[in-house]
Order: C-alpha cells, then sequence, then structure tokens
C-alpha cells in the first residue's frame, strides 16, 4: 500500500498533474464529440507522447480513457447522440430527463454516479492487481495461450453483432499481424515480394488506420448529420440523501462494470447495459425506466466508469487487454519499451502504481472539470467537423511517419482505415479485430513454447487445471450460442405463437 | 445468436471476400519454408487462419441464403448520408500522400492543398467555408511544417 501513497504523491506533483489534467480535459471534449472517441484521441498522440517520460506519457493516456468514458454522457444527454458507444444506455434515460426540461439533473446524476463507479473499479484495482500478477506469475506458455485464445473468443462472442462476425473480425487481426520476419525463426512470411513488408505492419499505424481514419471516413459519410443542444446545460446534483436512495444500484452497477471490464475485451457499452437491465429487474418502479428515470442514468454511467478499472486489471496483471482502449494502452507501452505483464508489478512496481494512482486521481479530477465546464462543453460540441477531419488525418499522416520516416506506414493507415470502415458497415465489430491484432504475437510464441516443451502435442491444454480451465470457458463461450439458437428453434417450432413474441 | 442474416447484400460481400482472402492467405503460405527445428513451423499459423476466415466467410455466406431477395427491415437515418463524399476524401488522402511519394510537393504544400480541398468537399463550396479553410491549410501546412521539424525534429518528406 506504501507503493500506492508514494505513487498518489508522485501524481500529484506538478509535471505528471498537468499531463493528467491534459488527459482528462481533453479526453472529456473528445469523448463528448460525436464521431470521436478515446481510441482515437489516444492513438494519435501516441507518437507525439515518444518525447516524454514513459510514466508520464502513460498517466496522460489513462486520463484521456477516464476522461473520454465520461464526456460521452454530456452528449448523450443534450444531442441523444452517445459520444462514445458507452453511453449509449445514457441516452435512454438522459435524454427523456433533459427533454422533461432537466438536463442538468441528467447531467449531475452521470456525472457524480461516474465518479461513485470510478472508485468502486479503483478499489477493485488496488486490491487484486498484486495477488493476480502474483498468480500470473506462475503461468506456462499453454496457460498464456489458452487465456489469450479464451479473451479473443470471449470478446468475438460479447462483442455486438454476430459471433461469427466477432470471431471473423479476431482472426483478421491476427492475420494482420503475420507478416514479415517471424523472429522464431528468421523466416520472412507474406510478403510478396515487398521489401517494405519485412517489418510487417507496424503497430501505431495499424491502429491509426483501424481506430481513426475508418471513423474520419465514417464521418465524412455522415457529414451531413447535425446537431442541436437542448436546454440549459449546467450540471445540478441530486441532494446527499438522494444519493443514499441510489447508494445500492450505484455499488451494484459499478461491481458489474468492474467485473465485466475484468472479461478480456468487453467493452464498457456491455457493462452499462447489463448493469441497466440488473438495475431495471431489482427497480421498484421498472416501467419508469426509458423515460428519464434517475436510476437508469446512475446504473449506465457508474457501470461504464467502473469497466474501465476493471479492464486495466487484466492489462495490468497479466498484459490481456480489458478493451479495445486497453489493446491501444498495451501497445502505448510495447512502443515505450515497457514489457507489459505479471512480470512488470516486480520488475516496474512504482511504474504500475503510478497508472493506478492516475486512473484514481483522473476519476476525481473528471468529476471536478466535468461539474465546472460541462455547459462550456455542451455549447462547443456541435461544431462543424468539415474543418476538424482533414486537421485529424494529418496528425495521422505526422504520427505513422514519423515511426520510421516512410510513407509505406502512411499508406498502411489509409489501407488499415478502408478495411475498418468496411468491415464496421458490414457489422463486423473492430475490437476483436485490434485485440487480435496486438495479441497476435503472444499467442503465436507461446503456443510455440509450449509445443516445443510438449514435444509438439496439444494435450496439455487439457491436463494443466488452469489452461484446462481457460479451454473449457472457450469452448462453452463457442458452443452455448449454438445451443441456445437450437433450443430457440426447436420451442418456435412446438409453439409458433410464443416464438414471435420479442 | 441470430440464425439469419439482417443484411444480406453487405454479408454476400462479406462471405466472398472472406473466401477470397482466405485463398490468397493459403496461397502465400505455401511458399514458406517447412520448419527446421520447431514443430510449428512459419507456415502453420497463416495455414491455420485462412483456413478459420474460409470457414467463417462460408458460415456467412451461408446465413445469407435465407435473407437473399429479401430487403433489411430498417428505420432510414435522419440525414442524407454521403458516399460520394467519402469516397472523395478517401482519394484526397491517398492523392496527398502520393504527391509526397513521388516527390511531386514538399510536406508544407501538400498538406496545405489538402487541408483546403478537403475542407471545401467536406463543408461544401461557399466563401465562409473557402476562407476558414484557407486559414487552416496555411496553419496546418507552413506552422504544421515548422512545428514537427523544428520542434519535434521530424525529418518530414521535403
Amino acid at each position: 500500500m506504501g507503493g500506492l501513497v508514494d505513487a498518489i504523491f508522485y501524481v500529484l506533483t506538478p509535471v505528471p498533474f498537468l499531463w493528467l489534467l491534459l488527459g482528462v480535459s481533453s479526453g472529456i471534449f473528445v469523448g463528448a464529440v460525436p464521431g470521436l472517441g478515446g481510441g482515437m484521441l489516444i492513438t494519435l498522440v501516441m507518437p507525439l507522447t515518444f518525447y516524454m517520460n514513459s510514466t508520464n506519457a502513460l498517466i496522460m493516456m489513462i486520463g484521456m480513457y477516464v476522461g473520454a468514458v465520461s464526456g460521452g454522457l454530456i452528449s448523450a444527454t443534450l444531442l441523444r447522440m452517445p459520444g462514445t458507444p458507452s453511453s449509449i444506455i445514457t441516452t435512454f434515460d438522459g435524454y427523456p430527463m433533459a427533454q422533461k426540461g432537466e438536463p442538468g439533473r441528467a447531467l449531475g446524476l452521470g456525472i457524480g454516479s461516474s465518479l461513485i463507479g470510478g472508485l468502486i473499479a479503483g478499489f477493485f484495482l488496488v486490491v487484486l492487481s498484486p495477488p493476480l500478477s502474483i498468480w500470473a506469475l506462475t503461468f506456462g506458455p499453454w496457460e498464456y495461450f489458452t487465456m489469450v485464445l479464451m479473451a479473443l473468443v470471449l470478446i468475438a462472442s460479447i462483442s455486438q453483432g454476430s459471433m461469427i462476425k466477432g470471431l471473423l473480425a479476431g482472426v483478421l487481426g491476427i492475420t494482420a499481424a503475420l507478416p514479415g520476419l517471424n523472429e522464431s525463426d528468421g523466416q520472412l512470411r507474406l510478403t510478396f515480394g515487398f521489401h517494405e513488408m519485412a517489418d510487417g505492419f507496424n503497430l501505431l499505424p495499424v491502429l491509426l488506420g483501424v481506430f481513426v481514419m475508418s471513423q474520419i471516413i465514417k464521418d465524412a459519410l455522415n457529414i451531413e448529420r447535425h446537431a442541436t443542444i437542448s436546454g440549459s446545460a449546467r450540471a445540478v446534483f441530486p441532494k446527499f440523501r438522494q444519493w443514499l436512495r441510489y447508494g445500492v444500484n450505484i455499488v451494484r452497477s459499478g461491481c458489474i462494470g468492474t467485473w465485466i471490464g475484468i472479461l478480456p475485451g468487453v467493452g464498457a457499452s456491455i457493462s452499462s447495459m447489463v448493469a441497466y437491465g440488473i438495475a431495471r429487474t431489482f427497480s421498484r418502479t421498472p416501467e419508469k425506466f426509458g423515460t428519464g428515470h434517475d436510476e437508469g442514468i446512475v446504473a449506465s454511467e457508474s457501470a461504464n466508469n467502473a469497466n474501465v478499472g476493471g479492464a486495466l486489471i487484466p492489462l495490468i496483471t497479466m498484459g490481456i487487454p480489458g478493451s479495445p482502449i486497453d489493446a491501444i494502452l498495451l501497445g502505448a507501452l510495447v512502443l515505450h519499451k515497457i514489457q507489459p505483464g505479471p512480470l512488470l508489478f516486480t520488475t516496474n512496481a512504482p511504474f504500475v502504481w503510478a497508472l493506478i494512482a492516475a486512473y484514481l486521481v483522473a476519476n476525481l479530477m473528471m468529476f471536478t472539470i466535468m461539474y465546472f465546464s460541462v455547459r462550456h462543453i455542451a455549447r462547443v460540441i456541435a461544431f462543424n467537423r468539415a474543418y476538424l477531419l482533414p486537421i485529424i488525418f494529418v496528425f495521422c499522416l505526422i504520427g505513422a511517419y514519423s515511426l520510421s520516416n516512410r510513407l509505406f506506414d502512411v499508406w498502411v493507415v489509409i489501407g488499415f482505415g478502408v478495411l475498418g470502415f468496411f468491415l464496421d458497415r458490414v457489422k463486423v465489430p473492430l475490437g476483436p479485430f485490434v485485440i487480435g491484432y496486438v495479441l497476435a504475437g503472444v499467442l503465436e510464441a507461446e503456443l510455440r513454447s509450449g509445443l516445443q516443451s510438449s514435444q509438439g502435442s496439444f494435450l496439455p491444454m487439457v491436463t494443466r487445471p488452469i489452461a484446462l480451465t481457460f479451454t473449457i470457458v472457450s469452448v462453452i463461450t463457442l458452443v452455448y450460442p449454438f445451443i441456445a439458437e437450437w433450443r430457440h428453434r426447436r420451442r418456435a417450432r412446438s409453439n409458433p405463437d410464443h416464438a414471435q413474441e420479442p | 445468436m441470430p440464425s439469419r442474416s439482417t443484411m444480406p447484400v453487405g454479408d454476400t460481400v462479406l462471405g466472398i471476400a472472406a473466401l477470397a482472402f482466405a485463398a490468397f492467405l493459403f496461397w502465400g503460405s505455401l511458399d514458406i519454408p517447412p520448419p527446421f527445428f520447431d514443430p510449428l513451423g512459419s507456415a502453420a499459423v497463416p495455414k491455420g487462419c485462412a483456413v478459420i476466415i474460409g470457414l467463417l466467410g462460408g458460415a456467412v455466406l451461408f446465413r445469407t441464403l435465407p435473407g437473399l431477395g429479401s430487403r433489411p427491415a430498417g428505420e432510414a437515418p435522419a440525414f442524407r448520408p454521403r458516399p460520394d463524399i467519402a469516397a472523395g476524401f478517401v482519394v484526397l488522402t491517398a492523392a496527398y500522400v502520393l504527391m509526397m511519394e513521388m516527390g511531386w510537393m514538399s510536406f508544407r504544400w501538400s498538406t496545405a492543398g489538402f487541408v483546403f480541398l478537403a475542407g471545401l468537399l467536406l463543408g461544401g463550396p461557399s466563401v465562409p467555408v473557402a476562407l476558414i479553410s484557407l486559414g487552416l491549410a496555411a496553419l496546418m501546412g507552413f506552422g504544421g511544417q515548422y512545428l514537427f521539424t523544428q520542434v519535434f525534429f521530424i525529418d518530414l518528406p521535403m
């Protein structure tokens, strides 16, 4: 615990504090603007952080992550356009409440719940990270291989859309990481005679393409979508007694958000969806949900902010990203020459504690900034994006080019941007693609080590207890939807009227 | 998991593209030499991925069959999507990079031209849009050149 206290003091010193402030503020702004997002912001600034101290760079990115998830509630409440996917559920009750003439109350509820949800996740982050990283030290190659496999299957099955498309996205992401020199045996593969491909596709251009360029194209497609703000956006907080009334809902939703966040690859939107559903189930007034009900906003916002902290747990302790933005943070760690994984706690504990401290302080900072500036942010989020998109692309170009001074990387940005746009149009989720891409190296390396240690046998996947557990979870996750569909069809055949009900 | 595709045309394109890509990937993997010392080798993962992509592409295609010929139900958006502008923007970005790749224009001038033209494309041709875009073009082209070469020391294309 001494490590955490020291780290909090470090984060509160002027330089890290200012970076964190910059991160949280820019995150809130970008999160509030529909069409922009935290992933986009973090990927765009990543090349600029090469000139920074690694700890401060990651502190700023954590601030952006927290800010972006929180900022989404502003446009979700005032415009019914979620700034980030994690705020989709907030539109169900936030917007109707704003339409009833209480936008300030909706924003106050959202901001307060975001803070409490974030702090609940912070508690779990502090308590669970050290023992989990010690536990992860016992993992061998088969445990890692099966865990990464489980992460990919989980994200493919739980992310929005069909499981087949999620799996397809994950495997396409793995494939994108394959070209170039295979480090284990020195073989060049899938370069098709292009010498530029010998290094493969670099991480940053791929992330810029999938997250930023594809979004730019999407925004260009929807350039005629205009937004108008309704009502005054000054945050109004409910009284303390009312917060006590929401206590159970907030704590429950915060815990749900944290635990769903820990599951690899499952985003904040799923957390708020589950928390909202459970809040409605346990509510005394479920019929009010969707009409501008306090409990709906509280559940959604505390869960999506808690998800950020939950998702940081597997990233910090095992090097497994809990969400697509965590995959970008994982990439940032690698680009800053920091090896993520369980050893990080042993070899660089102050760094890990600094990240955890930054997360906690970022939540308090987010609350303060949003409380005092939400009405100002609300005024500017509906600006014309026609001027912003070309500038964002210029930053993409510089970010990709500066990596190794070659324009090939910029072509990679454009290529992956078009691919990401196409995948998005046909409802293939981009989260599994990015996580597959980031984890492909670990997946192949661990499989190779495992097979070498077992003389080419796959049996350790089922003979080692932890690996067996991960394998079983993967198989159940893969098979369950098919069983559920088969049961649904059987029920539909026996009772056609019942099957047509929503 | 839905048993039928909700967007038959898109899924048909996706399924065919996935099958074609799987075939291409498998063909590309055939050139990789067999392993020398480890049981896996460099070709195993690409071949495995090709097979899985092929199977998943086939599954996507199979799910579209019952829905082919029917129109997907869905709400019309409250605004008009502009595929022409999106495609124009992609072409403009490619032209921007090509200018520098071929050495026809420096970063400064190509960026200024790109920001100006992209602003007009996205904002519509009008005097206010042109003036704002011109200001931003000068800022990004000349200011950007100075910032990234003199402050961040990036060796931009000249």
